[in-house]
């Protein structure tokens, strides 16, 4: 989408409260390499009406967005101004431009579509005469696609993804609008063992650990939202809510402790974590 | 922390209703905190190599109090015990207790 | 074909696996997304397999990960989203109004999505938009404020719809919207004035908002007359010679809210409500599937639904007294009456004709119902990121249930009704009210 290979982070919102996502499967694909599945929302058009399997856009957590582009791999693309300026502005010549490509994308068709109807002749022994289609009715069957990725936005996209500061800003606001900040050192320090991450709620806790792809590993873990190393007590009757529930699901229920920052960046000591599950008795 | 009131009924649960041998309670050093120790009558977990002593830290549930037991403090019973897992011993108001293990650090679950 | 891979046992040989995969190697060098454009293809959804416990560094692993992987992303390439020529429906955004419109509505969504204005436009409101653009039924073009004709009026993306949201909420409840869409449901904006709710007994509802609140006042005040129970002299002055009336004492003891139980009590908690304060709506207003539904005269609906997002930093459970305030401005079908309960436990719509054929229910299970089922109900979509959990708030009253032991067989059998009418006419009634002491006494 912009110039390098970083992945584009579309911020839904405005304010602190923002929703990360991803609308280019190219993208979507290297996130999953590196670990990062995320939850597809939208409508898959070929099955647009049940909701287990859901397609673009890929909605991130907040803390993945924001491991994302702080290693590098993404970047932020912002507001609905971005949009609206884009769309007000558009030029003739660019609106030539994408009349030309889709009539590209209707003679692209018109050849596969006569192809196929000269091969289904063919097979059933008529001549390709006999069955002609009229043009009339190949017309109103050629495809209009809606595109998931913007091209209306690219080069502002671009421009976005150059300019550091705006960047910056944007992972600041992000940060600001989490519940709890202490996950996002819980998140990286999963992320370090190599763990896909999923939110959490539906097992009780703030994520989901997975060994590996979700789409082929059981997971392993209910991470609950991270706790001041020093001063927050577990709680105990969500021991043993939570451990029952988790044995139920076999998933360990792991609390995190995250230090108070001044002491050290080193992510490795930063955080400890347990595990915990019922003992099978008692 | 201070859970000495907890150890005799924690104690009394291990032997005579989940019949473990060898149970016996001691102070930690540099904290008013106790633990007791014991051997199951069996395995604990499949994933268990063998039966080995456990110890047990006997804590309170209340209701609207969670506690005081950080993580801090958990880290500080494992570096004193060096064992793999310790069990809390979680005392309810009507007198039951519940046990769960408490690993340090990741753990997966059971395979089966 | 990706659907049959993911299927298939994952102990199948591995040669075999092998020699498929290179197969597909080769297909991979091709262009899926042309092909996808032209077939619009039927549904090609991966079912999911049985997974592993880990990843083990096996080929085999490796192998079933990479099927599972090319099964996904070949179904979202394939599909891609858009519409055939002849069918195609053009909408077209307006910023200022945050509102798409269509020139000439058509199609089978007009049912249950837009609004048409007086010219015969349709106008769709944000949701509505983005779904159907989303699922193909409708193109979405930007209407440009500079021009009157559609010239320049370039076509939006996916991404572009998203990124016109107006806030992270907004985006959330579009996500709970298309998913209850899906499933077929018909969902609205939650409108909160009864008075586009109509009907004859709403326009009466300030009397009744008036007679509601001066029979409160009176219970309130009988309840401070109940006071003195309180007082440890109580005990000394009064002899328990049943157990019943020491469960009847500590019910008096302890203090507890009534839930509105009728329709008709319902409707006016909520009309004083609405006086009151507003502050405390719904999102959407939810009707099950139905082919008779009409946009102008929707009745009411089956569902109210709050939608809330659990990880934003201005997140907090609602609190009791807002809970409360919800409940008060439920108006959604009401299938909580006692009536209704006593039929069999049917379809809520088939209920309300069942009524006359349902066997009588012994009364200590009716109340079980009762406590179980509760009366006034909403539902929160809770928002985790992209997954949402919905979860149904009742409103339920065990103050008014005399949980404890069983009524006498003679109370309950002659006079089953009267039981649960004087209570609902409260102290209103002075023939009840003789009856209902009665009932406490036996309490």
């Amino acid at each position: 989408m912009d110039g390098s290979n970083k992945i584009g982070i579309s911020l839904v919102g405005s304010g602190n409260g923002r929703i990360p996502l991803v609308f280019d499967i190219n993208d979507i694909k290297k996130l999953r390499d590196i670990g990062v599945a995320g939850i597809l929302s939208g409508t898959l058009p070929s099955a647009a009406q049940q909701n287990g399997f859901l397609s673009v856009p890929l909605r991130l957590m907040v803390e993945e967005a924001l491991w994302l582009t702080e290693t590098g791999v993404a970047f932020f693309i912002s507001g609905p101004e971005s949009v609206t300026t884009a769309a007000e502005t558009v030029t003739s010549s660019e609106m030539e431009r994408a009349r030309q490509e889709l009539e590209h994308s209707f003679a692209e068709q018109r050849v596969f579509k006569r192809q196929q109807h000269a091969e289904k002749m063919a097979r059933l022994g008529l001549s390709n005469a006999e069955g002609k289609e009229t043009p009339a009715l190949l017309e109103s069957s050629l495809f209009v696609e809606i595109p998931s990725a913007s091209s209306l936005i690219s080069n502002e996209a671009k421009r976005q993804g150059n300019d550091p500061a705006q960047q910056q800003k944007l992972w600041h606001k992000l940060k600001d609008g989490c519940t709890n900040p202490g996950d996002y050192r819980v998140y990286k320090a999963l992320k370090q063992q190599n763990y896909f991450l999923s939110p959490g709620a539906r097992f009780g806790g703030r994520f989901i650990a997975y060994p590996g792809d979700p789409l082929r590993y059981h997971s392993h873990m209910t991470v609950q939202p991270a706790l001041d190393y020093r001063r927050d007590p577990l709680n105990l009757l969500q021991v043993v809510s939570g451990g029952r529930l988790g044995t139920g699901v076999k998933k360990l229920w792991v609390v995190a402790g995250v230090r108070a920052h001044e002491e050290q960046e080193d992510i490795e000591s930063d955080v400890s974590f347990f595990s915990i599950e019922w003992a099978g008795f008692g | 922390m201070d859970n000495s009131e907890l150890v005799e009924l924690v104690k009394t649960n291990l032997s005579h209703q989940q019949l473990w041998d060898s149970v016996r309670s001691f102070k930690l050093s540099n904290s008013d905190t106790w633990m007791v120790n014991g051997l199951p009558p069996h395995k604990l977990s499949n994933d268990d190599e063998e039966l080995e002593t456990e110890w047990i830290l006997p804590v309170e549930l209340q209701q609207y109090n969670s506690g005081n037991m950080t993580l801090e403090m958990a880290d500080q019973f494992f570096a004193e015990l060096k064992c793999r897992r310790i069990i809390l011993g979680i005392v309810n108001d009507d007198g039951t207790v519940v046990y769960y293990f408490m690993y340090k650090g990741l753990h997966k679950p059971k395979k089966n | 074909m990706a659907s049959k891979t993911i299927e298939r046992d994952e102990e199948s040989s591995i040669t075999r696996d092998l020699l498929d995969s290179d197969d597909e190697a080769d297909e991979l060098s091709k262009d899926w997304s042309h092909i996808a454009k032209l077939c619009k293809s039927q549904a090609v959804v991966p079912k999911r397999g049985d997974k592993d416990y880990e990843p083990d560094g096996t080929n085999a692993q490796e192998l079933l990960l990479y099927r599972a992987k090319k099964a996904m992303f070949d179904s979202l390439s394939d599909a891609a989203r858009g519409t055939v020529v002849k069918n195609q429906i053009k909408a077209f955004y307006v910023p200022e109004r945050h509102l798409a419109f269509i020139s000439q509505p058509k199609g089978n969504f007009m049912h249950t999505m837009g609004k048409v204005d007086r010219n015969g436009t349709c106008w769709l409101n944000f949701h509505e938009f983005v779904y159907l653009a989303e699922r193909g039924t409708i193109t979405p073009y930007f209407k440009r404020s500079d021009r009157e004709d559609h010239g320049l009026d370039p076509l939006l993306s996916i991404q572009d719809l998203y990124l016109l949201f107006r806030s992270s909420q907004e985006s959330d409840e579009f996500a709970v919207f298309a998913h209850l869409k899906r499933l077929g449901f018909i969902v609205m904006p939650s409108q909160m004035s009864p008075d586009d709710h109509n009907n004859d007994q709403i326009k009466h509802m300030p009397r009744a908002g008036l007679t509601d609140s001066l029979s409160k006042l009176t219970k309130a005040l009988s309840q401070i007359f109940q006071v003195p129970t309180y007082h440890p002299l109580q005990y000394h002055l009064t002899r328990y010679t049943t157990s019943g009336q020491i469960y009847a004492a500590l019910n008096k003891l302890v203090p507890f809210y009534t839930a509105p139980k009728t329709a008709k009590e319902i409707d006016q908690e909520r009309y004083s409500r609405t006086i009151n304060s507003r502050k405390n709506d719904f999102t959407f207003d939810v009707w099950k599937p139905q082919g008779s539904f009409k946009k102008k005269t929707p009745g009411l609906p089956d569902l109210h639904i709050l939608v809330l997002n659990k990880n934003t930093s201005d997140y907090s459970f609602p609190t009791y007294s807002v809970i409360r305030s919800l409940f008060q401005s439920v108006y959604s079908k009401y299938d909580g009456t006692l009536e209704r309960q006593e039929s069999a436990a049917g379809s809520p719509l088939s209920s309300k004709t069942g009524k006359q054929f349902s066997k009588p229910v012994p009364p200590h299970l009716e109340q079980q119902r009762r406590l179980k089922k509760g009366y006034r109900s909403f539902i929160l979509a809770v928002m985790d990121d992209g997954l949402i959990s919905f979860v149904k708030l009742t409103e339920s009253d065990f103050g008014s249930e005399n949980v404890w032991f069983k009524t006498t067989r003679r109370a309950s059998k002659n006079k089953p009704r009267s039981d649960r009418s004087t209570r609902h006419n409260g102290g209103k009634n002075p023939g009840g009210e003789k009856k209902t002491e009665e009932l406490n006494a036996i309490r």
